[in-house]
């Protein structure tokens, strides 16, 4: 989910903002209301607000406004402590739940295990929060419109050369394609880039990387490399965004067939020439049993022992080793949700 | 005797241009394919001054292995540099926080991939 913690004390903001992180939400730490009230209609709009009630002011009126905004913000109101006119305050305000700035570790982060229950049962009585009830449109990103730009610079560093973009309707026929997922678990979200080579411009392409031309599985590993190239460019610009995507591992895959919403060009310097696919969507969650991981899953929400200790937080790439480790400790046929492309 | 750079990464394109950039500088390197491959050459003596791992590999990851050399087991003190796509402060925060003494992001600079390595040496032999 997307949590905006709102709080003039740095060190409250932060604390709070350390403690939610880890468990796989979106978390955006702000010192006043004014940028929630600003993003309430865009694909920005938090789920659920973290807000300040002083012992002096009260709650302001940025806090009442988003109290009655529509669709609903979760609201929860930190409060200086849990006295009776402070609580009763925030109540009488619209808040959803109150929080004492000096909540223990452990209290919050139930709070947090809470907001997700919280979230279901609203989708469940057909009110939905805004990611689940809008989808994720990942034109809101900047990185996603500005993705030629963005991958021509990054495979004009991996390869030396300047790469000029040019804008495509089809892709031609393939030799060899390769291609990386992201996933948005807290959007449940996923985009997949593709890089692909032509028979004609594989031998361009080995000279440019290694100088020479070079055997068909040495080429289709630099291509797994760019594909790699292209969803970690994708990533770090995301985060600039407050958008943290989880990375896949990049796969050689057949020629692909696009849907229609895909972005499609062509990266060329002289005789090289590379092909670039881009499409994303929602992802649909499924369970699983824990010996049933597979490496490179997404694990959509995070995994905890009976006792409360964090195993694995949401949007982890699943390995080997985590299979291993969940096995050992949850059991075999403990039931995980994982994202998949939908 | 010239010093001996491990470089994990699952990209073989990846191990040639660091293998390529580090020779040319004298150092003797080894390639592990993905942290499992890394932990089982260490674990046979392969005798390794400084290692250079990615992040996102099969089998196991670049912060798993640093989990596990950062376990009792006598690879505590290895120098490591993590080299990877990977942007996610988190990511970085939970490498430092187990020892890695360098960052860098691909597509990388043979210069500085060579400095840094350089550097981890310097920290070794002082």
């Amino acid at each position: 989910m997307r949590v905006a913690i709102a709080h003039s004390n740095p060190k409250v903001r932060e604390r709070i903002a350390g403690l939610i992180s880890p468990q796989g939400h979106v978390v955006r730490a702000l010192t006043d209301c004014s940028w929630i009230l600003d993003n309430l209609d865009g694909p920005r709009r938090p789920d659920v607000a973290v807000v300040e009630l002083t012992a002096r002011a009260g709650l302001d009126d940025a806090v009442r406004t988003l109290c009655r905004a529509q669709p609903h913000v979760y609201v929860i109101a930190v409060v200086p402590d849990l006295k009776a006119t402070f609580v009763q305050t925030a109540y009488e305000a619209g808040v959803d739940d109150v929080m004492s700035a000096r909540a223990s570790g452990v209290e919050v982060a139930g709070r947090v295990g809470a907001l997700t229950r919280i979230r279901r049962w609203v989708g469940s009585m057909g009110v939905g929060f805004a990611s689940s009830d809008e989808g994720f449109d990942l034109a809101a990103l900047g990185v996603w419109n500005d993705l030629p730009s963005l991958l021509s610079s990054e495979f004009s560093q991996m390869l030396g050369v300047k790469l000029e973009i040019r804008t495509v309707d089809v892709l031609p026929t393939l030799a060899q394609s390769a291609e990386i997922q992201l996933t948005l678990a807290s959007e449940t979200s996923t985009a997949s880039v593709g890089i692909g080579l032509e028979e004609s411009g594989a031998p361009g392409f080995g000279r440019a990387v290694f100088g020479e031309e070079v055997l068909a599985d040495v080429l289709a590993d630099a291509i797994r490399e760019f594909a790699n190239g292209a969803g970690g460019a994708i990533k770090r610009g995301a985060l600039t965004e407050g958008y943290t995507f989880s990375l896949g591992l990049p796969k050689m895959v057949p020629p692909p067939s696009l849907p229609d919403d895909s972005q499609v060009f062509e990266l060329h310097h002289e005789d090289l020439h590379l092909w670039v696919w881009a499409s994303g969507g929602a992802a649909k969650p499924s369970r699983v049993a824990a010996s049933l991981l597979k490496e490179g899953m997404v694990l959509a929400r995070e995994i905890r022992t009976q006792s409360g200790t964090l195993l694995v937080t949401a949007g982890s790439v699943v390995t080997e080793r985590t299979v291993a480790r969940l096995v050992r400790v949850v059991g075999p046929t403990a039931l995980v949700d994982v994202l998949c492309a939908a | 005797m010239s010093h001996v750079v491990m470089i994990v990464d699952d990209s073989r394109m990846i191990r040639m241009q660091v293998c390529r950039a580090l020779q040319g500088q004298g150092f003797r390197t080894v390639e592990a394919a993905d942290g499992q491959d890394a932990w089982e050459k260490l674990t046979r003596g392969e005798p390794i001054d400084v290692m250079v791992c990615d992040v996102n590999m099969p089998r196991m990851n670049g912060i798993e292995l640093l989990e596990k050399l950062r376990s009792p087991g006598g690879f505590e003190d290895l120098p490591v540099v993590m080299l990877t796509t990977e942007g996610d402060p988190d990511i970085v925060r939970r490498a430092r926080s187990l020892g890695a003494k360098g960052w860098l992001v691909k597509p990388f600079q043979a210069e500085l991939l060579v400095a840094t390595v350089q550097r981890m040496i310097g920290v070794v032999v002082s």
